[in-house]
């Protein structure tokens, strides 16, 4: 299918499209917290792949399938412009540890009123752009270790370790919220 | 550190464990030592799986595929080839010894399949042409892959039979039903797709119609310049099938969720498992037999080292109407496994009330929905059911 679409199918095209265009905006959206800012980003990652589509080369990739190397690149694209937009000068918007300050911001007011999902979102909101992407990947896509390391470029062992940061940070800011609640 | 790197690694070890059907406890149970800490790492674990992460919205989804349709207009134009590049060169005796065999031994099989290309049936080269379509079947791993290449050989069938007939040579009865195979094959893997992926198979669908719809228009216009009778009346025939597969038969589906209800009994040998005798039960909620309860029993074969897995068993739906006794066996292989899929056939065998000597057959795709407990949504489609 992406040896069709390289070679200008458009509808072998909307098929690639349709298979990895929501887990993409999933994976933005766990980097960045921002439904808006992952769509845009999201868009112009599309651009960007199609613009460089036929010099894309699974083989290239150590991932154990075309599918897995084709996310990899692709979520590498969409990693790389939210980079470069958090860095373009008069940006005001910065990634989120950097406008949230440390676990200790948690302890906020309005935590109290919310209901435990927004609990949760507020505490995985704490967490790196990083962690969010292990956790998602891990816990919401069940995602195995391996799957995650090929995906993300990493190896499994920077995988499992910032799997076990990820959760250590959520086990203390849920504890926290939930403590909060009790008093 | 070295503890650190070690409760890396017996966290993974619990959350797989718990993936596959491991209680917590038992995870807290092996790893006294790390107890208390990983007892609170797996109930954050635990949480983060309810993390309400937003859903594209149709209108973002529409937006941003209309934009980047309209990259890929532009730059469909002038694509170039992927380029290729020399691999790196490491000089290791036993390695490159190796490489160079494989080398060898693929330039063999590459150049015998390039060879076997052009050959037409009972041509000495021809089984090598079909024996390396069934392994571009057994590597496309999505359905919508395998849709396009059955479109894709019956393309090739067409041309093979056009050829004969141009050439006087008779037409085999294998050679037609290979025309009329692949279409059906075509359409059902896209059917299969409908519960689970509606987009995908509506997309799939068009594709279907104007692919054959101009594989028609082709053999007619062949047809029309055909002089020798014997030709004309080959090619008819293969008019005929093309013409049927344009008005594809209604499909039957039937989705049911299916779970074990009593453990089989259960070997171990390495990385290899095998469970016979699996009790499993479940529902159809739709399809032609929503509604219908299902009872059965089942094997099933898993290897962790390969990631694969074979299960074959059989069923009986329950209803108003009858009941309905199917067969069925499939496989996942890692690709599968990635995505949470299996896939494989089924045949109606026995059937009571409305559906007593219903002849219905097809595919199956199932999707594991949850880890723990195992619970497997699963599509079966074929077309519709003919009986006496």
């Amino acid at each position: 299918l992406l040896e069709q679409a390289q070679a200008g199918d458009a509808a072998a095209f909307d098929l690639i499209f349709h298979h990895f265009a929501p887990p993409l905006f999933r994976y933005l959206y766990a980097r960045c917290g921002d439904v808006d800012l992952a769509e845009e980003i999201a868009s112009s990652t599309w651009v960007r792949a199609v613009e460089h589509l036929s010099t894309f080369q699974p083989g290239n990739s150590r991932a154990s399938t075309v599918e897995v190397a084709f996310a990899a690149w692709l979520y590498r694209i969409g990693r790389n412009l939210l980079i470069d937009m958090y860095r373009r000068p008069g940006n005001a918007t910065l990634p989120l540890e950097e406008t949230l300050a440390t676990g200790d911001a948690l302890v906020d007011e309005h935590i109290l009123t919310r209901e435990s999902n927004q609990e949760l979102r507020t505490a995985l909101m704490q967490l790196t752009p990083d962690q969010r992407e292990v956790v998602l990947l891990r816990f919401v896509e069940e995602q195995s270790t391996a799957h995650v390391a090929h995906v993300t470029g990493r190896t499994e062992g920077a995988v499992k370790a910032l799997q076990h940061r990820a959760l250590a940070t959520l086990a203390r800011l849920l504890t926290m919220a939930h403590g909060m609640h009790e008093l | 550190m070295e503890h650190t790197a070690d409760i890396d690694r017996v966290l993974d070890d619990c959350l797989e464990r718990m993936a596959a059907g491991d209680k917590p406890e038992a995870c807290l149970a092996a790893h006294p030592h790390h107890a208390e800490e990983l007892a609170l790492l797996l109930g954050a674990a635990h949480e983060a799986r309810h993390w309400d992460v937003p859903t594209l919205s149709a209108a973002a989804y529409a937006s941003i595929h209309a934009r980047a349709r309209a990259a890929f207009a532009t730059s469909a134009a002038g694509r170039r080839q992927p380029r290729r590049r020399w691999p790196g060169w490491t000089w290791r005796h036993a390695t490159l010894r190796f490489a160079i065999a494989m080398v060898v031994l693929i330039l063999i099989a590459g150049a015998s399949l390039q060879a076997a290309q052009p050959s037409l049936p009972g041509d000495q080269l021809y089984s090598i042409k079909r024996a390396g379509e069934r392994v571009e079947v057994l590597l496309a791993r999505q359905p919508e892959q395998r849709a396009l290449l059955y479109l894709d050989f019956a393309q090739r069938r067409l041309d093979e039979a056009m050829t004969l007939a141009d050439n006087g040579r008779p037409l085999a009865a294998s050679t037609m039903n290979s025309i009329s195979d692949n279409y059906t094959l075509a359409w059902e893997t896209i059917a299969t797709l409908e519960s689970v992926d509606p987009v995908t198979a509506t997309l799939l669908t068009q594709r279907y119609h104007d692919k054959v719809h101009a594989q028609r228009q082709q053999v007619e216009e062949v047809l029309a310049h055909a002089g020798d009778p014997a030709a004309a009346t080959a090619l008819g025939q293969v008019r005929d099938i093309v013409a049927t597969a344009e008005a594809p038969p209604p499909m039957c589906t039937a989705r049911f969720s299916i779970f074990s209800t009593q453990r089989g009994t259960v070997t171990t040998k390495g990385p290899a498992t095998q469970v016979q005798g699996n009790r499993v039960a479940g529902t159809f909620d739709q399809g032609f037999l929503a509604g219908y309860t299902l009872e059965g029993i089942q094997d099933m074969t898993g290897n962790r080292r390969t990631m694969t897995a074979l299960v074959q068993g059989t069923l009986t739906a329950t209803g108003p109407d009858g009941t309905l006794e199917l067969q069925y066996s499939g496989a996942a292989d890692q690709g599968l496994l990635l995505n949470r899929e299996a896939e494989g056939t089924f045949k109606a065998v026995n059937g009571t009330g409305r559906f007593a000597g219903w002849q219905w057959q097809g595919t199956m795709r199932a999707y594991l929905d949850t880890i723990n407990p195992p619970h497997f949504t699963v599509t079966a489609t074929g077309p519709c059911p003919s009986g006496p």
